[in-house]
C-alpha cells in the first residue's frame, strides 16, 4: 500500500470521526435493521463503529468477547435443552405427551386447540425454547386444527402463543441468559417462573376453549375418562421421567441446569433411539438432528456476544444512566405505577421488533437497576422481564414465533397476524396479574 | 471445481459441528452422571465442553451464512425493486467482510497472546489457543460463504431466507 493511499485512509478515518456520532450511528443501524440487513450485522457494525470512531475502545476487545463471552457453563445448557428437544421429537415421546394432553382435556369445547395449548405446557418443561416448543406443536397438531375447521390464521395464532410459554415454565433458555447477563441465579428465576408458566397454560386453554369451541363442540365432562388419563400417562413415561429428572434434579440441587440439560440430552437419546423403549429414532438420524441444532448455536450465540458488547460500549457512553436517569424522573413525575407500565411498554415494544435474547441484553441491564431502585425484587422482575419479552416473541410486526409457525405451517404471515391480537389479550392479562403479585413468582422460593 | 470447493467446506463444517455438539453432549452429560454415582468430576469437562461451544458458535455461524438463516426484518427487503434489493444484498456482504476483517485480526491477536503466554485448557496440556483460534477460522469459513452469497446476489439469486422448524428455534 503506497504512502498516498495510507494517507487517504487516514483522511477519511478522521472525516468519519468528526461526521460520525451515536446518534447517526444508532439511526443507520435502524434503517439497516428494516432494510433487511441481519440483526447480526446490525448490532456488529454498531459495535465496532462505536468503539472505534465514539468511544476509542479497543477493537481487542471484539476478538476477546469471542471467545471468552461464550465460554460460560450456564450458557452451554442453550444446544443442550434444545437438543432435548429434538431428541424428544423424534423419538415420539412428544407425541405421547400429546396424547396424554388430549386425554385430560379432550372433553371440552376446542378441544383440538386446548390440546395444543397443554401439550405446549409438557413440551416446556423439557425444552428450553419457544420457538422450539411452536414449531413441534405446530408440526404435530396444526395440520390437525386445519383438518377440523379451524381458519390456518387462528390455527398458526394458537401454536404461536402457545409456544410463548416454552420459556416461563423451567427449564428456559431465556432465564439461563437473563439470569447470566444480569447476575441474577438462573435456578431462582426457574422455580419463579413455574406459576406464572402455570397460569399462562390455563389462560391459553381458556382462550382455545373461547375461540374454537364453537368450531368444534365439546363432548362433555362425561367423556373424561380417568382410566385413559393413567393409560395415556403410562406411555408417556419417558417424557414425565424426563421432565422430573429436569424439576427435582434442579429443584432439590442435585444439577446445575447445565447438568439437568446433559443428563436429560443424554436420557432422551438413549429412550428415543431403544425400540423395545418405544423409541422411534433411528441412528443415522441423529447427525442431522445435531446439525440442524447447531445452526441455531450458530445463529444465537454471535447475537449473545455481540450484545455483550453493545452492553459493554453503551455502558462506556453512559446510554444506561441515561435511560435510567430520564426513566427515573418519570418515576418522581408520575409515580412508580406508571414507570413500572412504561418499562413493560418499553419491554413489548423493543420484544415486538426483535429477538427476545437481544431484548434481554440490551433492555435487561438498562431496567432492572430502575426495578430495583423501585424496590421490586431481582427475581420477580426477572419473571416479570422474561414474561414480556415471550409476549413480545408473538406480537407484531417481528413477533419470531409468528414466522416460525408460518414457516412450519406454510400459512401466510398475515393472516397469523390477524389474529394473534385475540391471543395476546390473555397473555398480557397474565402479565399484568404476575406483575401486580410478586407472590406468584416467589412464594415457591420462599418454601425452598 | 467450485462445487468440490463448496462440498469440502461443508463437509468441514459438517464435521466440526457434530464432533463439537457430541464433545458437549458427552463430556457434561456423562461426567454429570459419573459425579452422581462416584462423586468424581474431571477438572477439565467444563472447560473442555466450553471450547467445544466455542467452536459449534463460529462454524454454525457460517453454516447459518450458507443457508441465509440468520434473522432479518425481511418484509421490505422482500418488496423492492429488483435493483436495489440487488443493491441492498451486495452491500449486506460487504459489511460481512468489514466486521470479519475486524473479529479476525481482532481474534487472531487474542491467539497469539494464548501462545505467548504457553496458556493451557484447565486441567489439560492442550494449548489454550486451541480454544481461541475457533474464532478467526469461524469467521474465515463465514467469509467464503458470504463470498458465494454475493456472487449469487450479483446473479440475481437472492434465495429467500428461510424460516422453517429446522432452522429456528
Amino acid at each position: 500500500m503506497s504512502g498516498d493511499d495510507l494517507t487517504t485512509i487516514e483522511l477519511l478515518v478522521d472525516w468519519l470521526r468528526e461526521v460520525l456520532n451515536v446518534w447517526n450511528i444508532t439511526g443507520i443501524a435502524v434503517v439497516l435493521f428494516f432494510l433487511g440487513t441481519p440483526v447480526l450485522l446490525v448490532l456488529a457494525a454498531w459495535v465496532i463503529a462505536s468503539s472505534y470512531f465514539i468511544v476509542n475502545f479497543p477493537l481487542t476487545n471484539v476478538g476477546i468477547s469471542s471467545s471468552d463471552g461464550i465460554k460460560s457453563f450456564i450458557f452451554l445448557a442453550v444446544p443442550l435443552f434444545v437438543i432435548t428437544g429434538d431428541f424428544l421429537t423424534e423419538g415420539g415421546i412428544s407425541r405421547k405427551l400429546i396424547q396424554f394432553s388430549r386425554s385430560i382435556v379432550g372433553f371440552m369445547a376446542g378441544a383440538t386447540a386446548a390440546t395444543t395449548m397443554f401439550s405446549c405446557g409438557l413440551f416446556a418443561a423439557v425444552s428450553g425454547s419457544n420457538a422450539a416448543t411452536a414449531a413441534t406443536m405446530g408440526r404435530l397438531l396444526g395440520p390437525e386444527m386445519i383438518q377440523r375447521g379451524i381458519s390456518p390464521g387462528l390455527a398458526g395464532a394458537i401454536v404461536a402463543s402457545g409456544g410463548t410459554v416454552g420459556v416461563i415454565i423451567p427449564p428456559s433458555v431465556i432465564f439461563l441468559i437473563y439470569g447470566v447477563t444480569m447476575d441474577v441465579p438462573s435456578v431462582d428465576l426457574f422455580i419463579g417462573g413455574m406459576i406464572p408458566g402455570v397460569l399462562m397454560v390455563i389462560a391459553l386453554v381458556g382462550s382455545a376453549v373461547v375461540l374454537t369451541g364453537k368450531i368444534e363442540p365439546g363432548t362433555g365432562i362425561s367423556s373424561f375418562s380417568a382410566r385413559k388419563v393413567v393409560k395415556t400417562g403410562l406411555k408417556a413415561w419417558a417424557g414425565f421421567i424426563a421432565i422430573g429428572v429436569i424439576f427435582f434434579g434442579i429443584y432439590w440441587g442435585y444439577f446445575s441446569p447445565t447438568e439437568a440439560a446433559g443428563v436429560v440430552a443424554l436420557y432422551c437419546f438413549f429412550v428415543g433411539t431403544i425400540p423395545i423403549l418405544g423409541g422411534e429414532l433411528k441412528v443415522r438420524q441423529i447427525p442431522d438432528i445435531l446439525l440442524n441444532s447447531a445452526r441455531l448455536a450458530g445463529l444465537l450465540v454471535p447475537l449473545v456476544v455481540f450484545s455483550i458488547q453493545f452492553q459493554q460500549v453503551s455502558s462506556v457512553m453512559g446510554l444506561p444512566e441515561a435511560i435510567q436517569d430520564f426513566l427515573g424522573e418519570l418515576g418522581q413525575a408520575y409515580g412508580p405505577t406508571v414507570l413500572i407500565g412504561v418499562m413493560m411498554l418499553l419491554i413489548l415494544a423493543v420484544g415486538a421488533i426483535t429477538e427476545s435474547i437481544a431484548v434481554v441484553l440490551i433492555l435487561g441491564p438498562i431496567l432492572a437497576p430502575v426495578a430495583d431502585s423501585l424496590g421490586i425484587n431481582p427475581i420477580h422482575w426477572g419473571v416479570v422481564f422474561v414474561v414480556g419479552t415471550t409476549i413480545g416473541f408473538v406480537t407484531p410486526p417481528y413477533g419470531l414465533n409468528l414466522f416460525v409457525v408460518s414457516g412450519v405451517l406454510h400459512i401466510p404471515y398475515d393472516q397469523i397476524v390477524r389474529q394473534i391480537f385475540k391471543l395476546l389479550i390473555p397473555l398480557m392479562l397474565v402479565w399484568v396479574i404476575v406483575t401486580a403479585v410478586p407472590w406468584m413468582s416467589l412464594v415457591l422460593l420462599a418454601s425452598q | 471445481m467450485g462445487r468440490s470447493i463448496d462440498a469440502l467446506f461443508s463437509w468441514i463444517e459438517k464435521a466440526i459441528m457434530l464432533v463439537a455438539y457430541l464433545t458437549i453432549i458427552l463430556v457434561v452429560g456423562l461426567e454429570t452422571i459419573r459425579r452422581i454415582i462416584t462423586g468424581e468430576q474431571a477438572s477439565w469437562g467444563p472447560e473442555v465442553a466450553m471450547g467445544a461451544f466455542v467452536w459449534l458458535a463460529w462454524f454454525g455461524m457460517a453454516a447459518g451464512v450458507k443457508s441465509r438463516a440468520h434473522l432479518s426484518f425481511t418484509t421490505f427487503r422482500n418488496r423492492m425493486p429488483y435493483r436495489l434489493r440487488q443493491g441492498m444484498e451486495v452491500f449486506d456482504c460487504l459489511l460481512w467482510f468489514v466486521i470479519g476483517a475486524v473479529v479476525m485480526v481482532a481474534s487472531w491477536d487474542v491467539v497469539l497472546l494464548n501462545e505467548r503466554f504457553n496458556q493451557q485448557i484447565f486441567g489439560t496440556d492442550v494449548p489454550l489457543a486451541a480454544i481461541s483460534i475457533a474464532v478467526p477460522l469461524g469467521w474465515a469459513f463465514t467469509m467464503v460463504r458470504v463470498f458465494q452469497q454475493m456472487l449469487a446476489a450479483l446473479k440475481g439469486d437472492f434465495g429467500a431466507p428461510e424460516i422453517t422448524a429446522e432452522n429456528i428455534r
